[in-house]
């Protein structure tokens, strides 16, 4: 206990120096602004502000990427309220009771409860992820290779089992993501691999590029279909952003409750924010005395999801941050950002820079408090940038997205890698093939490429010690666990259509 | 031809061409005893193994809703697209000579024009805006290093 508390004061050391507090307002107020944007959600946020994130000093950058992550959780519910369409996928259930609720004027109290239930998930998330990880960094810091492949096999698994969609087609996209790491000098023999004879792709691909070509330029490309959405934002009739008492009472329950179910589902490698909102949904209406009027603007069902929602992006920070290894979308592009930085998170972070990992972590109580700063007396001004057109948002993404490519390495050649990863995510999109197993084969295949080898020239070319190890044996029972679960999932829906 | 035949097709196709690519990395006696080929035909199987499930799943379901990428319907968002690499691809060649200020001005005005079709003031105040703005937040206060091009000698900062 006395270490948790020494580990959050050196963290708020660093979290509460003023630079440190100013990225935290910022990441935290353009993560709300691009979260509320329908369509785009906080990998695009996150993919398109990594410039702003060069020249500072590695633990800023990650203090910053996760204000942007969190602050896009608070404004994903925005739109969902006030127009009915949810800004990402995890904001889906916000609709459900958010947008009746506004529809009866009652926007004030929706807007106000999911900026308090949000701040109430992300504070017990960030309470849950300083309990949480030192334990965990402790035991991962004992893997040797072969634990390390199996743990990045079952995180990989589990990415495409607990997503929606084929069980196929996500293990095409991780195949492809691990081919496109394949790409350039193997770093253990020197081969130069799957070049096609371009020079340029010696290096290996840089995968910050393929991140922004496929979730900022391809986030623009699937846009292009409805260019000339306009949304009407009646402003004016929000009233009071506030809670009663009597609302207050009714939603704190649920807020707390939610939060730790939503932390627990965000720490699952593949089980974002969309599994969280639907599961504390789910859990409010089963308890509530008066389900009937959930779909009606019950407050409790939207007080929730929220909770769980943001309390689920802490979560995702577990195994980022303790093994190195991105869960979702946003934080393989967090992972990469960093990486690019020459800070690869994982146990050895907590043993040699624990001020970086504690700082971040303290930095989202700081980050939270200012949020919900943010978020209450400036409701009514920040609703309104949902009616800038998307004809003018999507050239400025474009533009970023373009711009990015070209701060990392200052190379002409990365402008065509762009624009030809943007082409084939959107078509990878058409087809249904699922883009995040892809984006995190591609970021952990040279790792799990380098384990796998490694594991095998210490048992002398024996598959045995990937399933004579105990912890490695676990992890491939796991994979195996979430594969069967997802195949007998897949034939329930089978099922159920005929 | 189904969604999933499309997947399923360019999966194998996709696998084949990797493992001919495998086949051709060189094999050194130095390095791990492993190999730099080993992991590429376990990925390679992967997909085309999945592919190959994915394409005897489909003959047998009962599915037959047509694919299309849309090239006819959607003509006019497939123009844009190949407009906007072609302009971005363009964007990247001209950077370095042209300075950041002049490229980027003429890549926002183009994808601009392109998506908001016809409201040409609109379009220029964002080009000029995002050109200056950027340029001067990235280069003057986070101090990165960006090509000033041609302009470079009027430019009073």
């Amino acid at each position: 206990m006395d270490a948790v508390f020494h580990n959050l004061l050196l963290g708020l050391d660093l979290a509460l120096t003023p630079t440190n507090v100013l990225w935290v307002f910022i990441g935290g107020l353009m993560g709300t602004v691009i979260g509320m944007l329908p369509g785009l959600g906080p990998a695009t946020g996150v993919a398109i502000l990594i410039p702003i994130t060069y020249g500072m000093n590695p633990a800023t950058a990650l203090i910053t990427m996760c204000a942007i992550y969190y602050g896009a959780m608070f404004g994903g519910s925005r739109a969902a309220i006030m127009i009915n369409t949810p800004g990402d996928a995890s904001a889906i259930v916000s609709c459900f009771d958010g947008y009746p609720m506004a529809k009866s004027g009652r926007a004030g109290s929706a807007l106000a409860v999911s900026a308090i239930a949000s701040f109430v998930g992300g504070i017990v998330g960030m309470i849950c992820l300083t309990f949480f990880t030192a334990p965990v960094a402790a035991m991962a810091l004992q893997f040797g290779p072969a634990e390390k492949f199996s743990l990045m096999l079952f995180a990989l698994t589990a990415t495409i089992t607990l997503s929606e969609g084929s069980v196929l087609k996500g293990f095409i996209a991780m195949g492809m993501g691990f081919m496109l790491s394949t790409i350039g000098i193997d770093g253990q023999s020197g081969a130069i691999r799957f070049t096609m004879g371009i020079s340029e792709l010696q290096d290996g691909i840089d995968f910050l590029v393929m991140m922004i070509g496929l979730y900022a330029v391809a986030e623009v490309f699937k846009n292009y279909k409805a260019i000339d959405v306009r949304y009407d934002v009646d402003a004016k009739s929000i009233g009071r952003v506030w809670l009663s008492w009597a609302e207050f009472k009714a939603t704190i329950m649920p807020m707390l409750r939610n939060s730790p179910l939503g932390f627990c589902v965000g720490v699952l490698p593949g089980a974002g924010g969309t599994i969280a909102t639907f599961l504390a949904y789910a859990v409010e209406k089963s308890v509530s005395k008066k389900p009937e009027t959930f779909g009606k603007g019950a407050i409790e069902g939207l007080a929730g999801p929220e909770a769980a929602n943001n309390a689920c992006s802490c979560g995702a920070l577990v195994p980022l941050l303790t093994l190195g290894i991105p869960g979702s979308g946003t934080t393989a592009v967090m992972l990469g950002a960093l990486m690019m930085l020459g800070v690869r998170p994982g146990p050895v972070l907590f043993e040699q820079h624990p001020e970086i990992a504690w700082g971040v972590i303290a930095s989202m109580l700081v980050g939270n408090v200012i949020l919900l700063m943010i978020n209450l007396p400036l409701a009514v001004p920040l609703v309104r940038l949902l009616k800038i057109p998307q004809r003018i948002m999507l050239p400025l993404i474009l533009g970023m997205g373009y711009m990015g490519t070209y701060f990392l390495n200052y190379s002409a050649f990365d402008f065509i890698l762009v624009s030809v990863c943007a082409l084939g995510g959107y078509m990878l999109v058409k087809l249904e093939i699922p883009i995040p197993p892809l984006v995190l084969a591609l970021i952990l295949g040279a790792m799990t490429e380098q384990s796998f080898r490694n594991a095998l020239t210490i048992a002398n070319g024996s598959f045995g010690i990937f399933y004579e190890k105990p912890i490695s044996l676990a992890f491939l029972v796991l994979a195996a666990v979430s594969l069967v679960y997802a195949l007998r999932k897949h034939k329930k829906i089978v099922q159920m259509r005929d | 031809m189904t969604k999933n035949r499309t997947a399923g097709i360019l999966a194998v196709v996709l696998g084949v061409f990797y493992l001919a690519g495998a086949f051709a990395v060189p094999v050194f006696d130095a390095g791990d005893q492993v190999g730099p080929r080993a992991f590429p035909f376990l990925i390679a199987a992967l997909v085309i193994g999945c592919g190959a499930a994915l394409l005897v799943r489909d003959f047998r379901s009962a599915e037959r809703k047509p694919f299309s990428w849309g090239f006819a319907v959607d003509r006019v968002v497939w123009g844009r697209i190949l407009l906007t690499m072609a302009a971005g691809i363009a964007y990247g060649l001209v950077l370095d000579d042209l300075g950041y200020l002049i490229a980027t001005f003429l890549f926002m005005i183009l994808v601009s024009s392109l998506i908001n079709v016809g409201r040409h003031v609109q379009n220029l105040t964002i080009a000029v805006l995002f050109s200056v703005v950027t340029f001067v937040s990235f280069a003057l206060i986070l101090k990165l290093s960006l090509p000033r091009g041609i302009l470079g000698a009027v430019l009073p900062f």
